[in-house]
This record gives C-alpha cells, structure tokens and sequence, in this order.
C-alpha cells in the first residue's frame, strides 16, 4: 500500500518535472514571418514564435510567408513562401545522442541544417520529396519542391 | 517563295504552344542543392530519386535536379543560391552558440579559469536573453575516472549545479535543460582511466 502510493508521488513528481522538456515536444519555432500554421491531427494552430512542434506535425507556411524551427538536436529547419513540411519521426535521446529524424517536403522549399544526431549517425537523418529521399553525410542543404501552382 | 499566311500562323500557334508545354505541362523538376558548412569541414549528400537513380552532391552548390524519371547534376553560386532562397536564409533560426566550463577533479567546483571567465558567459547570456524563444542546455562531462554510473551521475550534477549558478546570477533558467554525458564524450581522447580537466567539464549551449 505504502509502496504503490510511493511509486504513484515519485512517478507523478518524475513526469511534472520531465513534462515541459521531454513531453512529446520534438522542437520549437522560432521565426514566423506571416501567415504559418501547424496541423496536429484534426486541429490547425496558428503558429507562433516559441510553439512547441511535434512528431506527425505539418508546418504550413502560405505564399509569401516564411518559418524557421529548432529541434531539440539543434537541426535547423526553414521553410519559405508556399511550403509543407511533415515531421514524419523524431527521436532523441540527449543523454547518448542516438536518434532518427525523418521530414518530408510536400511542396515549396526547405533548408536543412543538420544537427546532433546527424553528426553522430548521419544515416539516421531522412529528408523526403515529392520524388526523392535525401540521405546526408554531415551537412547542409536547401530541396525545391514545385507546387501544383 | 512566298509563305502563306495560314502557314505562318500555323507554325507560330506550334512554336507558341511547344513552349507552353515546356513552360507549364511538363513538370518542373525539384532541386536539391548542397549547402557548404560554416566551419569548412566537407559534407555531402546522397539524392535517390523513386526510379531507383541516385546522385551524390559533394562540392558545395552543386545541385541535383530530380524529375520521375531522372536526375540530372548542375553547379551554382553562393550568390544565386542567396537571392532565390532568400527567405530561406531569413527565416533559418539563429545557430547555437557554445561556451565551456571545466572543473575540479570528481566534483562540481570550477577550475580558477573558468571562474574568472564565467562573467564573459553571463554577458553573453545576458546580452541574449531577448533571442526570440531561447532555449539554454547544460550539458555535464565526467573524465574517464571511475565508473560510467559515477560518471553520468557526476556530468549531471554539474550540469545541475551550473544550472543553478545562472540561477543565482539572475539568468532566466525557465527554459534551461540539464543533461549529463558521463564520460560518453571526451574533448581530449586519453587512455581509459586517466584524469584530464579537458574532459570535465560542462558545455552551455544557447539556441
């Protein structure tokens, strides 16, 4: 009895303190230049500068707009005018740098900065279009994915 | 010999709608172009297009240019690359930037050095605390002596400890996260076992 109610303290205590930082945040936006939004499941968020981004999000900037997210590895992202970027998996352990990131560019442009899981592995690292698969070996890229318009 | 008018018509109506078709019908392709890295290290990227085709892109702007059916290679310049993908290169979030703290042997005390130097990085912290949603991680080392369970309980305490120095020096530690390495990455390679100040120490990086 004592046991469980100690278990259920330190487990909530272990989850309120890990909570903000390893919830299920994979990075953080940290520009926003006109209209941008972020699709989680059913909802569509408007998206604002310090907004948490997750695995399975979809970042929309529309024409003439612009984004930029830090994730948790510090692999940078942008996207510019017209684009759509998934989160398709993101893993990280900061502890031993292991990990896998894989992100499609649906339409528009990407710049990729890879980060700390790609300099550790960087076969962990997958950056899909329309019609191809980017594979990286430590590095920095732009992808230009034209759109239906 | 004179042409006549339909014949003219004809044949600019072909050449007009030829170029449409390049223009317009035919898909454009993607573009991959591979970016140099800041420090100058080589980098490269592997492009695998659906049918299978694949093409390395390992001198800095150099492009892959991928349509279904193929990929085609082309060079540009940093200048050209800079005006079309311009809000690219604006909206780029800010690099992290690094700044190292060693310690004393098997604790959380500083060395004299980086005692005198920890001002320069509250400064720093500082000057930066109004970067758009800035995020500090402490990262602990340990050196190769004793243990790994030691080591990573060690390299968190004095990412902890060093945490709390901000703290206490009035920066913003809301959104600081601690973590510890153990002995998983050291700065200077040294045999298993040996002491090295190098090693112990603690990174924080602001991004």
């Amino acid at each position: 009895m004592n046991k469980t109610i100690f278990v259920l303290i330190s487990s909530a205590a272990l989850l309120g303190f890990a909570g903000p930082v390893l919830a299920y945040d994979s990075g953080v936006i940290k520009t926003v230049r006109g209209q941008v939004q972020i699709e989680r499941g059913s909802r569509t968020l408007e998206a604002r500068i310090g907004d948490p981004v997750q695995e399975r999000d979809r970042v929309i900037a529309r024409r003439g707009s612009s984004a930029g997210i830090s994730m948790n590895d510090e692999t940078l992202l942008s996207i510019g005018s017209n684009s759509t970027l998934v989160i398709d998996k993101y893993r990280y352990d900061p502890v031993t740098r292991d990990g896998e990131v894989a992100t499609s560019i649906l339409k528009g442009t990407l710049r990729y900065v890879t980060g700390l899981i790609g300099r550790a592995k960087p076969q962990a690292i997958k950056v899909i279009s329309a019609n191809a698969t980017i594979g990286i070996r430590g590095t920095e890229f732009i992808v230009e994915v034209p759109g239906e318009n | 010999m004179r042409i006549s008018r339909p014949a003219i018509v004809f044949v600019l109506a072909g050449a007009i709608l030829a170029a449409l078709y390049f223009y317009y019908a035919r898909p454009p392709s993607e573009r991959v172009v591979l970016l140099p890295h800041p420090d100058g290290t080589r980098s490269a990227i592997i492009v695998q297009s659906k049918t299978g085709a694949t093409a390395v892109l390992d001198r800095p702007y150099s492009v892959a240019t991928i349509s279904k059916t193929k990929i085609g290679s082309d060079q540009t310049d940093e200048a050209s690359v800079k005006t079309r993908y311009k809000d690219l290169y604006d909206a780029l979030p800010a690099r992290t930037r690094s700044y190292l703290l060693y310690f004393e042997t098997g604790g959380t005390r500083l060395t004299p050095a980086s005692e005198k130097f920890l001002p320069v990085v509250l400064g720093v912290l500082r000057d930066l605390k109004d970067m758009p949603a800035s995020e500090l991680i402490v990262i602990g080392h340990a050196d190769e002596v004793g243990s790994e369970a030691m080591n990573d309980a060690l390299s968190r305490q004095r990412a902890l400890s060093v945490v709390n120095l901000l703290k206490a020096k009035g920066i913003d530690t809301t959104h600081a996260a601690a973590v510890g390495r153990g002995s998983r990455d050291p700065l200077v390679a040294v045999r298993k076992g040996a002491a090295e100040v190098k090693n112990r120490r603690v990174e924080i990086r602001l991004k």
